[in-house]
């Protein structure tokens, strides 16, 4: 099933192209990263997918919905849009408040919203009190916070802008293990990251954008071994990858766990 | 697209001292609000447009400009219908232009009607070519040699300089909870108005966490180590820039002596 259908979008604030004839497909179970460099127009992009942005030329359609026929609080039934910033999302006295308020726009009956709430709790790993001022939390928990009121809404399209940005390690991993979980259920995750590490470890396909463009769309050894065209546009490849051609090491690894594998079965050979 | 803020230049207008400026502006406003006369207010108008295209911009004033379309439309509207039941009718019968069964023009509603929305233009206007062409900095150091303790010129400054991160930060806000089917446009006035407080409350505390980083960043920088401040850039006035002072000044204080003259 199609999430996200795409087709030739283009999108400009001013004169300038932001979005060049972009095509994109992204279905149940995916987790897609979309990479490139700042201003090359991947949060323009993501932000069509809940109707933050219509397109100037071109369709989007979500779940065969078309956005430019919907407001953003109707998609938001479908698409959850997770902001990389998430005290641009905190205003609740409580995390129950603050989990519960997308729910509740969405007119699900208060039953129904607490079992949501909880639910959504669990699954990023936010184990305080319901009643515990969100301000007071640190910041991986007030990510995981803006994360489950997401998750709450139960929309088929989870979008990540730049999750783990300023947060250690351990909730990098705690954020990219709920986004994994989120597709594994059936929904898609669309995420975007500087991380290429990551991004090689957790991404079931890999986007490249391009001033406007998507300039690679495919698995991201595939994308990631093309060293070539990541450097000329500014983009540097996993450095594991890097270290693979150096030594000239066949079977293309992009995390230390392939390379590991490779390096093990090459030694008892 | 920001609202207000500095535009590059090196015009005429760019180059004059923000004191004489201030001076124009000033006099361009005060003179604007006690006559009504439109020939006058239009004249005032002209100026001001070209001062603009001295500045080199005009496009960027009247974009600015064309946001206050209706409220120009509204008050040309019902001043020229309304005048009759305003505090400034007085009952002349010759005064009566056009008459249609209740519709009733007067020859000074009429000039009201024309002359309002004239000085609404003027009023908004005329401070946005100072902004437009005065970097912030210039400003301050301007208001420290009228004398403003630094402190507040400093604030006054920065004032300025946050108006785009917070428009910024509150259409960020304003997406984010959009995207969690957030409904701005729903419900009767109170109601409007509560749908708000999820964008407001994370913008004051973004607004506190602005201002708290800031005045940490100042400090590491020893602002206020000094009493006294000097300037790398010295302002001084040009012969051009007392010139200005001086007309606008004699034409405010002129302006006001014959209004008085003329009211009594």
């Amino acid at each position: 099933m199609k999430v996200v259908e795409v087709k030739g979008l283009w999108f400009r604030y001013d004169e300038r192209w932001i979005l060049r004839g972009v095509d994109l497909e992204v279905s149940e179970g995916e987790l897609l990263a979309i990479v490139g460099q700042n201003g090359c127009g991947k949060t323009t992009l993501v932000k069509h997918f809940n109707g933050l942005l219509k397109p100037v030329r071109g369709t989007v359609l979500i779940d065969g919905l078309d956005t430019r026929e919907a407001t953003t609080a109707q998609l938001a039934r479908r698409v959850g849009y997770v902001f990389q910033d998430p005290s641009s999302q905190i205003f609740s006295n409580t995390i129950f408040e603050e989990v519960s308020f997308g729910p509740r726009n969405l007119g699900i009956p208060s039953m129904e919203v607490e079992a949501r709430v909880k639910e959504a709790l669990e699954k990023v790993d936010l184990r305080k009190p319901l009643e515990v001022q969100p301000y007071s939390l640190s910041m991986g928990e007030k990510e995981r916070l803006a994360i489950a009121s997401i998750l709450s809404m139960k929309p088929r399209l989870l979008i990540l802008d730049e999750p783990t940005t300023g947060q250690d390690y351990r909730t990098c991993r705690a954020i990219m293990r709920i986004a994994r979980e989120y597709a594994e259920g059936g929904g898609a995750v669309v995420m975007i990251s500087h991380d290429m590490d990551l991004v090689c470890e957790w991404a079931s396909r890999v986007v490249v954008m391009h001033k406007g463009e998507v300039v690679e769309d495919g698995d991201p050894h595939e994308v990631y071994n093309n060293h070539e065209l990541l450097q000329s546009i500014g983009l540097s490849p996993p450095q594991v990858s890097i270290l693979a051609r150096y030594l000239n090491i066949a079977g293309n690894p992009i995390t230390i766990d392939e390379m590991a594998q490779i390096l093990a079965r090459e030694a008892s050979s | 697209m920001r609202l207000v803020g500095y535009v590059p230049g090196e015009s005429p207008i760019h180059r004059m001292d923000p004191r004489a400026k201030i001076t124009l502006c000033a006099a361009i406003i005060v003179i604007s609000f006690i006559y009504v006369h439109p020939y006058l207010l239009a004249g005032l108008l002209a100026l001001m447009v070209i001062l603009s295209l001295i500045g080199g911009i005009g496009r960027e004033l009247l974009s600015r400009l064309r946001i206050l379309g209706s409220v120009v439309a509204m008050s040309f509207i019902l001043w020229t219908l309304f005048y009759r039941w305003s505090l400034f009718y007085t009952p002349r019968e010759a005064e009566i232009l056009y008459r249609l069964g209740p519709i009733v023009i007067d020859r000074l509603g009429l000039i009201y009607g024309v002359s309002m929305p004239l000085r609404v233009l003027i009023m908004i206007g005329t401070p946005l070519i100072f902004i437009f062409t005065t970097p912030v900095s210039d400003f301050i150091r301007a208001m420290t040699k009228l004398k403003v303790p630094y402190n507040i010129a400093f604030g006054i400054g920065l004032a300025f300089r946050l108006i785009p991160s917070l428009s910024n930060e509150w259409r960020n806000i304003k997406e984010a909870q959009l995207s969690r089917g957030l409904e701005l446009e729903r419900g009767w006035l109170i109601k409007r108005i509560r749908n708000h407080i999820p964008i407001i409350i994370p913008l004051t505390v973004k607004a506190l966490e602005i201002a708290d980083q800031l005045a940490i960043a100042m400090e590491t920088r020893a602002f206020g180590a000094y009493k006294r401040r000097t300037y790398y850039k010295e302002p001084t006035l040009k012969g051009s820039d007392v010139l200005v002072i001086a007309a606008s000044t004699i034409a405010l204080i002129g302006s006001i002596i014959l209004r008085m003259i003329m009211a009594g």
